[in-house]
């Protein structure tokens, strides 16, 4: 595998960070934060060999990263997604201890997840680089990030899962508190797709059938229509859920697979 | 009630109480199962409860059970 020169660049986005559309240019390195609230170690609150993710990845080890660039109200890991303080320092040595326990767990792959791993990119790239026979990597993110922090992990990455939480921008600047959210996932999704396999994952949301999850089937059928597409039904109202009328109630039944039907109808290769 | 024996590779030997499976019941009886563990995907077929996604997970499984005794045998 092929990990690049990501050092001077790392440390370049640590002390000016535009890793994320929020584009903040904290100095990370000097104590500043932006509003991820992230310094500039990576912290795993969670790691473990996971059977839930899709077929075709499992069984997958995933690293759980605290702190996030987004605030969606009903994130499900609450509130160690949004405290980058909370968990152990990701390091060589740790990966270099936990990764072959996973491998004996059968894991076929490693996985990093939020939180949101974007944020932590030079940390996980320097982590990685210690690590002789890595495994292939999953890159389970919000598509939030930069083309330049992309840049990052060209070549680095064998597939990466979007997170396509939002249809529009209205919906994701209320929810998760970001702007121009359309734009710039449906950007990235481009750029992904040129470096890696893409498997996009839909969280389906109470009341978002024709606000989020249509206009996401559409923009892919019209821009990326092979693409892999993995709808996601576990929705509960975690975090500040219920500070929305809309998300403080579970999907009606069957939603789920009302939903995978309407869209392999219209076209798209879902995926399980 | 179905009651599912513990088999002794379903023991988990946890590094930290991080690598808990958690298991939600909604009102009407849906069940959410998030970081689904080898032993707790066994377990929620034995039960009977799986539906489509827990079917392809198990077909996932039994290939990689199928592609370890045939690394264990080759060598
Ligand atoms: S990753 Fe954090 S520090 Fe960097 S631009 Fe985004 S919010 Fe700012």
């Amino acid at each position: 595998m092929r990990l690049p020169n990501f050092e001077e660049p790392g440390q370049w986005h640590l002390a000016h960070c535009q890793l994320c559309e929020h584009r903040c240019l904290a100095n990370r390195s000097a104590g500043e934060r932006g509003p991820c609230q992230a310094l500039t170690e990576a912290r795993v609150f969670r790691q473990r060999v996971e059977w839930g993710e899709e077929s075709e990845l499992i069984p997958s080890h995933l690293f759980y990263l605290s702190g996030c660039d987004l605030r969606c109200a009903f994130c499900i890991a609450e509130a160690n997604a949004f405290d980058p303080l909370r968990g152990t320092v990701l390091t060589a040595d740790f990966l270099r201890q936990v990764i072959p326990k996973g491998r004996a767990q059968g894991a076929k792959n490693i996985q990093w997840v939020g939180g949101e791993p974007t944020i932590h990119i030079p940390s996980i790239l320097s982590a990685m680089a210690g690590i002789d026979d890595l495994p292939p990597v999953v890159w389970k993110s919000d598509f939030y990030g930069t083309p330049e922090a992309f840049e990052l992990l060209d070549g680095v990455v064998s597939v990466f899962v979007p997170d396509f939480k939002f249809g529009n921008d209205e919906c994701a600047q209320r929810i998760a508190g970001v702007s121009r959210y359309f734009e710039v996932v449906t950007r990235n999704l481009r750029l992904a797709a040129q470096q890696a396999d893409v498997i996009v994952r839909h969280l389906l949301l109470p009341e978002h059938w024709d606000c989020c999850f249509v206009p996401i089937c559409e923009w892919l059928l019209r821009e990326m229509p092979t693409v892999k597409l993995s709808l996601r039904d576990g929705y509960l109202p975690m975090w500040q859920a219920r500070q929305h009328a809309d998300l403080s109630q579970l999907l009606k039944p069957g939603i789920g697979d009302r939903a995978r039907e309407w869209a392999t109808q219209l076209g798209l290769n879902v995926i399980r | 009630m179905k009651t599912v024996s513990p088999k002794k590779r379903t023991l988990i030997s946890a590094d930290d109480e991080a690598a808990v499976t958690d298991i939600r019941i909604a009102p009407d009886g849906r069940v959410f199962v998030f970081g689904t563990s080898r032993p707790v995907l066994e377990m929620l077929s034995d039960l009977g409860w799986g539906d489509q996604a827990v079917t392809a997970r198990i077909q996932a499984l039994q290939q990689t059970a199928a592609e370890t005794t045939q690394q264990e045998s080759a060598t």
